[in-house]
């Protein structure tokens, strides 16, 4: 009980969390670039494309999700920039 | 003497999303979707889907437009049709962009229904409201009403490079 309570001390901020890739979870939802309201969920507000570590995606989802956040780009579903 | 055999391949299954001009006139965009249609029927495809996405906004201005009349189209037909219909579009200067993704190699048996593959007329909605701003708006010489927004959406303007995370993940 100490002892928890001394670790949770030395680092209060440090949680781990640690869940699944939600589209492995989930096969009926799938990344598809002509859906910018799942896609804005994975790019920052300035436009960029969140790395792993923090989507949590697996590899093969992390790469469906940068095809498909560059191709909504091209046809002006999602910005490049938020920059103008 | 082996011959080249010519194995007839199957049609691929594409997909292809094209935007037109938002100021067009409906004539103009019903004739862009003729001259699509002829397209893929000239180059042996078969258009599978039509549908019109009406006038939508643009996620970034493209030749000085807000916003775009997008039309979603599938077809089977193979490279040769799709570039050719590739080049049709950039010779329609009503066509601000497009873009053609492949589906699927063999896409086996694809049930055609006649009424969506309809090119359907944009409707243009009367005094649709329009925050295009003019420009002294766009200069800031007075006053912007998008300014306060844009201002409280800048977090990250600190050009550092870093990603600017807050995160607690163990590394």
């Amino acid at each position: 009980m100490m002892q928890s309570d001394a670790r949770s001390e030395k680092d209060p901020f440090r949680r781990v969390r640690r869940r699944g890739c939600p589209f492995c979870n989930d096969e009926s939802t799938s990344l598809d670039y002509k859906d910018p309201g799942t896609l804005r969920y994975f790019i920052t507000d300035r436009g960029k494309i969140v790395p792993r570590r923090v989507s949590g995606l697996c590899a093969k989802h992390q790469r469906a999700l940068t095809v498909a956040v560059k191709r909504a780009r091209v046809i002006a579903l999602l910005p490049f920039t938020t920059n103008y | 003497m082996a011959e080249a055999v010519k194995v007839k391949l199957p049609p691929r299954e594409y997909e292809v999303i094209y935007i037109v001009r938002p100021d067009v006139a409906k004539e103009t965009s019903e004739r862009i979707a003729l001259r699509v249609a002829e397209v893929i029927s000239k180059g042996e495809g078969t258009l599978t889907l039509v549908e019109n996405w009406g006038r939508r906004p643009l996620a970034y201005s493209i030749q000085h437009q807000k916003r775009g009349n997008y039309v979603y189209l599938n077809f089977l037909g193979n490279g040769a049709l799709v570039a050719e219909l590739e080049r049709n579009f950039r010779l329609l200067d009503e066509v601000m962009r497009f873009q053609t993704v492949k589906l699927s190699d063999d896409p086996g048996d694809v049930v055609v229904d006649e009424a969506r593959t309809k090119f359907e007329a944009v409707e243009v909605v009367a005094g649709e409201e329009d925050d295009d701003l003019t420009l002294e708006q766009e200069l800031g010489l007075v006053a912007n009403p998008r300014a306060q927004m844009m201002r409280h959406h800048d977090h990250d303007d600190d050009f550092d490079g870093d990603n600017d995370y807050d995160e607690g993940v163990d590394l």
